[in-house]
């Protein structure tokens, strides 16, 4: 995450070369508009919901505010608070919490942000949604946050060997059931 | 394609489909959330003093009811001529003396319109995400959130003229004036020469999540969200690029400039506020009853799009709602120009053409 003294060096240098002071937003702001796109991603590929989506990553922003002062000082912010996302994303109480909300603003007319995924992506998804809980969280979180092995596990909170275990798990499965990809995917 | 670069691809598309999401608003639900939060638990703490936490609960509550509005029924600010289709996910149109264009977040386009024959002349490729438009110096800018870049074309020809980085954060809003054109980026106000397309961040002693923008009474003018509650609009001069003032205000959303006025949309409040243009001062509040997501002034009026799909139109002169239109899905952007209203309509990739209801 590109903290505020780097932006601030990024903004002095655009111009040219002479520094400007520029007030930079509280650490959690900055945090939650660089990440919070991000975050609502991964809880639309792990819960598949348009509309919910937001909802989760909504609280798990309000986690992390709670909890600012101890979270701040993690060198992953983003992992936190993309950990806590994945679980919400996964519970089943909380998902249905989240699509009786969404029903109600469905309801009100309301349009999801969120933009529907092409066929293909759809499918990879909806196979990682189907997986064991702590499985799907596995492969979300590598893919998403493009991590190693031992940092995946780092940010659940389990064994390298745990993670390795899940993800090889999970491959089996996942190559068991996705279909070859529609012709006209894009 | 084997499994992990289908996995990655998976994931570029989830983070693809988020270019819409707004986390300025999204920022406002969370401080929504975490107030509503706060009641919970102050409640359950005094359930021992019932009469006095029904008391503290009713206070808050009270202070951030929103008056209930009777506007005039939906259609009764015109009626549509043309239905024209344009890119995927449009989300913010502009009306110059020729044409009228289209940003067109989704396919990173904005589409011309000719309004004489109500069709598409020109298909323009900008950055990704394409979010706001202006018109000035003869060219259309174009604010591109995910690429971080506003990109110039030349509005006769459609030619790309230019595009300009804002490193750090995105543009989200782009007004003229002042010999400039004026962006904010993120925290950053954004002041780009248009005889050399060169930019700078001027500086700012400010904190504001950017709500609007626009240039007015000789000054620039910045609204938007505190963290947490609501601001006051900062003024920068325009020939020192320093802060002149501030004005209290009630709202935190969009500006915009007309009827020699600074009209402001209140998000919290579901109102718009008039203000002076010289001194800021409050002149009116009108409540509308959905949230403004933008403002535009034309044709002796203010025109509101929202996300809701309301369109909400204002006259200048009386400051009395007059008119107002629903759509099927958003209505992020209207502009006024060549005889009608033009409204984006996101349910149906098109661009919507009123004919205004005198």
């Amino acid at each position: 995450m590109q903290t505020p003294r780097s932006a601030r060096r990024t903004a002095g240098a655009a111009l040219d070369g002479k520094p400007e002071a520029v007030r930079l937003p509280g650490r959690f702001e900055y945090f939650y508009l660089q990440e919070y796109p991000k975050v609502v991603a991964l809880a639309y590929a792990l819960t598949g919901s348009r509309a919910g989506a937001e909802d989760i990553a909504q609280e798990a922003f309000l986690r992390a505010y709670r909890d600012w002062d101890r979270v701040d000082s993690y060198e992953h912010q983003a992992a936190w608070v993309r950990r806590v996302a994945a679980n919400l994303a996964t519970s089943g109480l909380r998902r249905r919490l989240v699509e009786a909300r969404a029903l109600t603003r469905l309801a009100r007319r309301w349009e999801p942000t969120v933009e529907p995924l092409a066929a293909g992506d759809a499918q990879f998804w909806a196979a990682v949604r189907a997986l064991p809980r702590r499985q799907a969280q596995a492969v979300a979180l590598y893919y998403f946050q493009d991590l190693s092995v031992q940092q995946t596990a780092a940010v659940l909170g389990c064994a390298e060997g745990t993670v390795k275990a899940h993800l090889a798990k999970a491959r089996r499965t996942l190559a068991r059931q996705l279909q070859p990809e529609p012709p006209e995917d894009r | 394609m084997n499994l992990d670069a289908r996995g990655r691809r998976a994931t570029q598309a989830a983070l693809g489909s988020v270019t819409r999401v707004d986390p300025v608003a999204g920022l406002a639900e969370l401080l929504r959330r975490r107030r509503r939060r706060r009641m919970t638990r102050a409640a359950s703490a005094l359930a021992a003093v019932t009469a006095l936490a029904v008391v503290v609960w009713v206070g808050v509550r009270g202070s951030e009811r929103v008056t209930p509005v009777i506007n005039p029924p939906p259609g009764s600010l015109g009626r549509i001529t043309a239905t024209i289709p344009v890119g995927a996910s449009p989300v913010d149109v502009l009306v110059d003396q020729d044409a009228v264009w289209v940003a067109n977040a989704g396919q990173g386009t904005v589409s011309r319109v000719d309004p004489a024959t109500n069709t598409v002349t020109n298909t323009i490729q900008v950055g990704r995400n394409p979010v706001r438009l202006a018109a000035g110096f003869g060219s259309i800018w174009v604010a591109n959130h995910t690429e971080q870049t506003i990109s110039r074309i030349d509005a006769r020809t459609g030619q790309m003229l230019a595009t300009i980085p804002t490193p750090t954060q995105p543009a989200t809003q782009l007004a003229v004036g002042a010999g400039s054109m004026w962006a904010i980026a993120g925290y950053l106000l954004v002041r780009i020469n248009p005889a050399t397309n060169q930019a700078v961040f001027v500086d700012a002693d400010w904190e504001l999540v950017n709500g609007g923008l626009t240039v007015a009474g000789g000054r620039v003018w910045l609204s938007g969200r505190a963290y947490p509650g609501v601001q006051p609009i900062v003024r920068v001069h325009p020939a020192t690029n320093r802060k002149a003032d501030t004005v209290p205000t009630e709202a935190e959303g969009a500006l915009a400039f007309g009827g020699g006025s600074v009209w402001q949309a209140g998000i919290a409040t579901q109102t718009i506020y008039r203000l002076d243009r010289r001194s800021g001062r409050k002149l009116a509040a009108i409540p509308i009853g959905v949230v403004a997501k933008h403002l535009t002034a034309g044709d002796g009026s203010l025109w509101v799009g929202t996300d809701s799909g309301r369109v909400t139109r204002i006259d200048m002169a009386t400051n009395q709602v007059t008119g107002t239109f629903q759509v099927d899905g958003r209505a992020p952007a209207v502009a006024v120009g060549h005889g009608s209203v033009w409204i984006v309509d996101t349910a149906h990739a098109a661009l919507l053409r009123v004919q205004p209801t005198v």
